[in-house]
Order: C-alpha cells, then sequence, then structure tokens
C-alpha cells in the first residue's frame, strides 16, 4: 500500500475518522491494528519479525531499567542488539556476504557451492530495526525511562507512517508522544495537509517522471555517452531526493494531521557548501542515528586526529551498506567518508583564507561553492544508482572522455529542467527565508498560483502508476 | 470514576476557511473549463498528436471543433485504425466541396468494435451527422486472443456499456485490476477532462518543444500512423503464429452483436444515413482464420442491414484489392488508400443518383 495509491487515501480516509472519534487509548490501539493492516498489506508474514523484534526489545528494555549491575545490564542491551542485527543481517545481508566469501575462497583455489537464501527483502526492516534499538541503547544510557505498556511500544516501531521508509525516529522523541495524549489543532492539520501535498507531488510529479529519464540510461549497455551519464546524475540527484524527501513530507504530514511530530528528514541538502553540512541536512534521521549510536560510541573526534577520520569512514561505510548489500553502497559510503575526511584535513587552510567584504562577491563565492559541492555529491550518486562497479568505472570514463552531444540531449536537459523548475523555486524560497514552511505561509495569492501550477502539473504530468518509493529496498 | 471521553471532533469546526486551497481549486476549474472550451487548444491538439498513440484526444479535438450548426453535411468515417488508414479525407473533402460535404476521420486504434462504437455513440450524434461510414471487418466481432476490457475500453469507457458486459462477459471481468482503474479513470476524466487525456496531452506538450529542439523531425499534422509496408516475411510468420485460428466466436461477440444493433438502432432512429463496410483486407488475412468466420460475419450484417435499416457493403462489393495496396492484414497503403476513396467517392455519387443522400445544403 504506497502513499501515492488510490487503497492508501481509502485506508487513511477511514483510519483517520476512525482516529478523530477516538479517545487516546483506543486511539492506540486502533492505530496498532491499522498499522498491522498497512504493513501486511505487503506481506503478512513479515509482521512476525516484528513483533519478534519487539517483543525482545520490550524485555531487554524493562530488564536493563530494573538492574543496577553494569554487566546485567549489558547483556540484555547486547541481547536486544545482536537479535535485532541478526535479524538484518540475516535476511538483508547473508547472501551478500556468502557471495563474496566464495568469490574470496575461489581466489584462494577452494571453489565452495553455498546455499543462498531465496527470500524477499521484508520491506522497512532497516529502518524499523535502527528504531528498536536505539530504544533499548537509550534505556541503557538512561536517557529514558522504559515504558510498561507493551502496545505502546509496538505502536512506536509499527506507526505506519514511518514504518517502512523513515524518518528514523528514535524512542525518546516519538514514544512519549505515543503514551501521551495528543493535541489536534486546525494549524497542524493543515500544515500536515500542506506537506502531503507537496510529498505526492515531489513524487508523482518530480521523481517519477526523472526515473523515466534515469532508468533507460542506467539500463542500458555500455559504451555510454558522457552527457546521457551526466544528465542521468543530474535527474537521480533530484529524483532521489524528491523521493525521499517526498515519503518523509508525507510521512511528517500524515503525522502532523494526527498529533505527532515527526521530525524533518531533509532540509534543502543541496544548498550544503561541504560534506559535513550536506550530511547535517540529508536523510538527517540516519545521520544522526549514525553519529549518536555509531560515531560517538567509536570515540567520535575526540581520540585524535587519525581515530577521527577512521571513525568517519568506519561510520560511513557502514552507513553505505546500510542502504542495500552491494559493493555499490559500500563504494558511496566510503566516497562520502573520504569526503569528510578531506573536508577536515582542508579545514585549517580554509580557515586562513580571508573572508570576502562584498555581500555580491560572497552570494557568487557561495553559488559556486554550492554549485562544486552539488557535483560532488552527484559523483556520489553514480555508485549509489549504478548496478554494478563496472558499471560504474565505464560510466566514469565516459564522463572524463565521450562527451557527444546527441540530438537526444538538448530534449533531455529541458525535461530536467521542466521537471525540477518548481522544486528550485521553492527551495530557493525556503532557503531565503530560512523556513521549510514559507509556502504554506505565503501570500494567500502566492499559495493559490502555487496550486493551480501544482494542480495542473499534477493531472497531465503525475505519474499515476503508484511507482514504488527508492528507500523501500532499503 | 471515569472522566467522560474527550473527542477530536473539533477538528470539523472549521473556524478558518483554507481560502488558498478553495480559490485555487476554484481557479484551476475555470482555467481548466476555458481551455477546453477554446477552439484553439483542441486545434492544437491535434496539430500536434500523432495517429495511434493519441486517437483518442484527436477524435476529441475533430469533434470538439465542429461548429454546433454547421451548414455542411457532415460525414463521420468511424470505426478502428483501418478506418483512419484507409481513407483519403483531402480527396474527398476536395471533390464534394463544391456539394458542400465535409468528411471527418474519426478512426480510432483499436478493435474499431461495435462496443467503442456504442460507447461512443452520444458524442457522435451530439455532432449531427448526416451520414456515417463505418468500417468493420470480421474482428470486430469475432476477436482475437489479445481482447480484453481494459485494451478495448481504456480511453472509451461508458457507464452504459456495463449491463451489457456483466450480461455476456461476467461480473468479473469487470473487477479486474485494469479495468478498476479504467473506471476510475473515467469517473475522474469527467471532473477534468486534462486529467482524461493526460496521457496523450503529456506528448503534444512536449512535440512543439521535441520539433523545436531538432530531436526530431515533425511532419505537421500528421494523418496516417502507417507508411512503410510490412516486409512478407511478416505475413508468413502471422500465418504460422495464428494457426489459422485467429478470430473465433468468444464470448465478446455475442456483446459486440448485441451492442451493434443497440447502436445501429440509435443511429438510424436518429435519422443518420449510415453505411457499415466491411474493409478491404489483405488477401492473405484469410488464412490465418476459418473461412466460416466471414459467412458468420457477412450473415450477422446482412440481416442486421435488413432489421434495422442501414446500408451494408460486403467485401465482396468492394473493389479489388491486391497485396500491393496494404501496409499490413488490416490497413491499405497511400496506392490502396487511393483506390479505396476513390470507390467510395462514386459510392457516394451513387447514392446521390439514388436520391439517397441529398448533396446540397441544409436548408435549401
Amino acid at each position: 500500500m504506497l502513499f501515492n495509491s488510490l487503497q492508501f487515501f481509502i485506508f487513511f480516509v477511514i483510519v483517520y475518522s476512525l482516529y478523530l472519534c477516538l479517545n487516546h487509548k483506543w486511539q492506540n490501539r486502533m492505530l496498532l491494528v491499522a498499522s498491522c493492516i498497512f504493513y501486511g498489506s505487503w506481506d503478512w508474514r513479515f509482521l512476525s519479525l516484528i513483533f519478534i523484534s519487539t517483543t525482545i526489545d520490550y524485555f531487554c528494555g524493562i530488564k536493563i531499567s530494573q538492574s543496577d549491575a553494569p554487566r546485567r545490564r549489558k547483556r540484555f542491551l547486547l541481547l536486544s542488539i545482536v537479535s535485532n542485527l541478526s535479524i538484518l543481517g540475516f535476511f538483508k545481508y547473508f547472501n551478500f556476504f556468502v557471495s563474496n566469501l566464495q568469490t574470496f575462497l575461489k581466489s584462494f583455489g577452494f571453489p565452495i557451492n553455498p546455499h543462498f537464501l531465496h527470500i524477499i527483502l521484508p520491506v522497512g526492516i532497516s529502518f524499523y530495526t535502527f528504531e528498536a534499538m536505539s530504544y533499548t541503547i537509550d534505556v541503557y544510557r538512561n536517557k529514558m525511562k522504559p515504558t510498561q505498556k507493551f502496545l505502546d511500544y509496538v505502536l512506536f516501531v509499527i506507526y505506519f507512517p514511518h514504518l517502512v521508509a523513515g524518518p528514523i525516529m528514535k524512542a525518546k522523541d516519538l514514544l512519549p508522544q505515543v503514551i501521551s495524549p495528543r493535541k489536534l489543532s486546525l494549524d497542524q492539520f493543515y500544515e500536515g495537509c500542506y506537506l502531503i501535498f507537496w510529498g505526492i507531488f515531489q513524487k508523482i510529479f518530480i521523481a517519477d517522471n526523472l526515473a523515466k529519464i534515469v532508468d533507460p540510461i542506467f539500463a542500458s549497455e555500455p559504451p555510454y555517452n558522457g552527457w546521457d551519464v551526466l544528465l542521468a546524475l543530474y535527474a537521480f540527484a533530484f529524483q532521489i531526493l524528491c523521493d525521499f524527501s517526498g515519503y518523509s513530507n508525507i510521512a511528517r504530514g500524515l503525522g502532523k494531521c494526527m498529533g505527532f511530530d515527526i521530525m524533518i528528514n531533509f532540509n534543502l541538502p543541496y544548498f550544503a557548501t561541504n560534506p559535513r553540512e550536506f550530511w547535517q541536512r540529508w536523510h538527517i534521521s540516519l545521520s544522526t542515528f549514525l553519529r549518536d549510536y555509531l560515531y560517538i560510541p567509536l570515540g567520535g573526534n575526540q581520540k585524535g586526529t587519525f581515530n577521527t577520520y577512521r571513525n568517519l569512514v568506519i561510520t560511513m561505510l557502514l552507513g553505505g551498506l546500510w542502504h542495500g548489500a552491494q559493493w555499490t553502497f559500500v563504494v558511496w559510503g566510503a566516497y562520502q567518508g573520504m569526503l569528510l575526511v578531506i573536508q577536515r584535513l582542508l579545514m585549517p587552510l580554509w580557515e586562513k583564507m580571508p573572508s570576502l567584504q562584498n555581500i555580491f562577491m560572497r552570494r557568487i563565492w557561495f553559488l559556486i561553492r554550492v554549485i562544486f559541492f552539488f557535483h560532488l555529491v552527484c559523483l556520489g550518486w553514480l555508485s549509489f544508482r549504478a548496478q554494478s562497479l563496472s558499471q560504474v568505472c565505464l560510466m566514469l570514463q565516459a564522463l572524463l572522455f565521450n562527451f557527444q552531444f546527441g540530438p537526444e540531449t538538448s530534449f533531455t536537459i529541458f525535461q530536467i529542467v521542466f521537471f525540477t523548475w518548481i522544486l528550485m523555486i521553492v527551495q530557493s524560497a525556503q532557503f531565503l527565508t530560512n523556513d521549510l514552511m514559507c509556502v504554506f505561509k505565503a501570500n494567500p495569492v502566492i499559495k493559490t498560483l502555487f496550486y493551480v501550477i501544482c494542480y495542473y502539473l499534477v493531472t497531465i504530468y503525475g505519474v499515476a502508476s503508484g511507482k514504488e518509493f527508492i528507500y523501500f529496498q532499503f | 470514576m471515569e472522566l467522560p471521553v474527550e473527542k477530536s471532533l473539533f477538528i470539523f469546526n472549521f473556524k478558518r476557511i483554507p481560502w488558498a486551497f478553495l480559490s485555487s481549486v476554484f481557479l484551476f476549474s475555470i482555467i481548466q473549463a476555458a481551455l477546453v472550451h477554446t477552439n484553439t487548444f483542441w486545434r492544437f491538439c491535434y496539430f500536434y498528436s500523432t495517429p495511434s498513440g493519441c486517437d483518442s484526444i484527436r477524435l476529441e479535438a475533430q469533434l470538439r471543433t465542429i461548429p454546433p450548426y454547421d451548414p455542411h453535411i457532415k460525414i463521420f468515417l468511424i470505426g478502428s485504425s483501418q478506418t483512419r488508414e484507409d481513407f483519403n479525407v483531402e480527396f474527398l473533402n476536395e471533390y464534394f466541396k463544391e456539394m458542400n460535404m465535409v468528411f471527418y476521420n474519426l478512426g480510432i486504434s483499436g478493435y474499431g468494435s461495435p462496443m467503442e462504437m456504442f460507447a461512443l455513440k452520444d458524442k457522435f450524434l451530439s455532432k449531427s451527422p448526416d451520414v456515417m461510414i463505418y468500417v468493420t471487418f470480421v474482428g470486430s466481432f469475432y476477436p482475437d486472443d489479445q481482447i480484453s476490457l481494459s485494451n478495448t475500453l481504456k480511453y472509451y469507457f461508458t457507464p452504459e456499456v456495463v449491463p451489457y458486459v456483466v450480461k455476456h462477459i461476467g461480473i468479473a471481468s469487470l473487477m479486474t485490476k485494469d479495468v478498476r482503474a479504467i473506471m476510475i479513470d473515467y469517473f475522474l476524466g469527467e471532473i477534468s477532462v486534462l486529467f482524461k487525456y493526460r496521457d496523450q496531452l503529456r506528448q503534444i506538450f512536449f512535440t512543439p518543444v521535441i520539433s523545436y529542439l531538432g530531436t526530431e523531425k515533425w511532419t505537421k499534422p500528421m494523418k496516417y500512423a502507417y507508411s512503410k509496408n510490412q516486409h512478407p516475411t511478416y505475413f508468413a510468420a502471422e500465418i504460422i503464429r495464428n494457426k489459422g485460428d485467429r478470430y473465433k466466436i468468444s464470448p465478446y461477440t455475442a456483446l459486440n452483436e448485441e451492442l451493434f444493433s443497440l447502436f445501429t438502432r440509435d443511429v438510424v432512429t436518429k435519422k443518420v444515413k449510415l453505411i457499415v463496410i466491411s474493409g478491404p483486407t489483405h488477401p492473405l488475412i484469410k488464412e490465418t482464420y476459418k473461412a466460416e468466420m466471414d459467412g458468420l460475419f457477412n450473415h450477422f450484417l446482412l440481416q442486421q442491414a435488413s432489421e434495422t435499416g442501414f446500408l451494408y457493403l460486403a467485401q465482396k462489393q468492394l473493389p479489388s484489392f491486391d497485396q500491393r495496396e496494404f501496409i499490413d492484414f488490416t490497413h491499405l497503403n497511400a496506392l490502396g488508400r487511393g483506390k479505396f476513396s476513390l470507390f467510395i467517392r462514386n459510392f457516394l455519387m451513387y447514392l446521390n443518383q439514388k436520391n439517397d443522400i441529398k448533396f446540397y445544403p441544409k436548408g435549401n
């Protein structure tokens, strides 16, 4: 059941109507059932995985809080982490590790014939396992008290707006909203509706139309044309942004309508001028999770320069692997880690540079940095989107040595501009006003015009076939 | 004691009206209504549309640009892509210009089945045609295995066909995912014409850009979808593939027969001169299905013609066409089109002599 489908619309209308009629206790119970139906619409069998994971975590959370003995607390924390990572590892990485082991041993003259699992990846497994783990870790760190109500805990994990593709909400942020009665207001409702509208627009007008440019190029056979690759990367940069931030916006909007405050996951990432800033703006829920539960426990930047670089690379490598069991994601993670390290290396030089006095020149310089860093990000997307590392190499080769302006090129450029111009205007306004809700708060005339343009674009160009969100595969 | 349950229904107590949202919906509706009532918009659509890919909007565009009180004698050429490809409308219009007749080629891709014609009947009749020439062929009544409700009614669905579909094909056929999507599209399309023709409009709006950027050469406006004759091996391969069983009796046959009767009855009742033609087909097509199908097809149409009162021209009454005059099994090329159009011209002249069609302006 996709957010951009009629089934979901009907589902949400029913759920929301019931939600408005119930008190807090029954709202939670109804949301639990609705979330099970929502997740079960993909595959009922995988609901059992969520229940196994949540039962273990709930039990561990209580045991940790009941004990003062550090070893006992640690044991239950380990039980929770190991069980969560085992489920994730088994379903997501088993075949990847086995096939790599096979290749490795074969290269040393030990051919093996391992057994591969023929199973599909449970939707959203990477998201809900991280959320579940955040609970026991925060209880262990005494950052929160465990909940005594199992159903509340299950609802925190399974709450349908953020279940399958995030944002990855930490237990200490979302669980209190489950436990306490929520307040609804008309402003929140309108804000939620706007976020849902803009999220759907991002998905069905921008992302799904750009996919039509990107997919054929990445599915084609080499040799590649540098122009095609470059334009596919530009298109993919906006496709993945709109696909994922569209989903996050819809999730936030649905949450707002129900009185939940789901965190902002994307904050104008392509306005970043350096890798660090990029990760403060892109997939914020994942980057903060990795920072709080991986980078800092590894030592963060407190254990010397070399260890800081090592921690950055390890964090980003694992962040890459989190996206999928493929070397392309590992390379992407390594590339992002490398960018962060290079930034740290260059920081002393950067700080010595004299700052520009002229405002105009400062803006131009800012724009140059934004564009430059956007291209570095696009280069990273090559590995993220490519089907194999050999494709990455061949496309890189085309980007460097094979630029041919074909008859289709100008039309592809036109299409990219056509499908992204409204995003660029909205994001520029959001950046200049420093307010992600600036359109919602805009003058009614501007708002009306914005809606009319969006209706027109969605009516004619909206992809109604209900294409899946990219991050569902993670 | 438990406190009374606090309801959240206050959210419906709208104290602030979302004016921007409401005015945008209103403005969108107004702009859309203005657009679809403008002939320029429909001319633009027709101009930049391609036959085959955009047939449904081409049909709409043609019908919408016909003036409501047209003094000309209007001749609608209806049916499938066979109709679209087989007539040289410029030639016919030029010839009959002095006689105040205007031809409209309203052929649409698909089976040209009576189900489609029945669905489009009211649209045709609303433009008060004087003559309707319906080109059909054996496949329209005895469809091949590719037939389904979704590919027949994708752009032409109307709730009026539902009882007949239920009667002959069964209610389950309406419950498939594709047909459900078609029905939802139909209802949304009734609200927004832009939504209804969105697939074609996407192409139509991009075509001038493609043409301007030089990505593709554009011959405007396009009249025919096909220009290159199929290679002889195509015919041989198709004969082998179909194993002499391409067109056969199916539940769609009874459905089409009933809808054909209703369609013809309504058209004739409206005093429109209806001519049904068994269109020219490639001589080798006979090898793809059993000969008895032709017999059944002709028998049904002859019977209907005598019962309902329309003219029926069987294939044997047409000039003979040889293989060189066809693109494929069912579509004529320029050579064949010329021959067939000449025949139609002569046939209409013959009808005029018989006083079956009056070749002078209405009101005279």
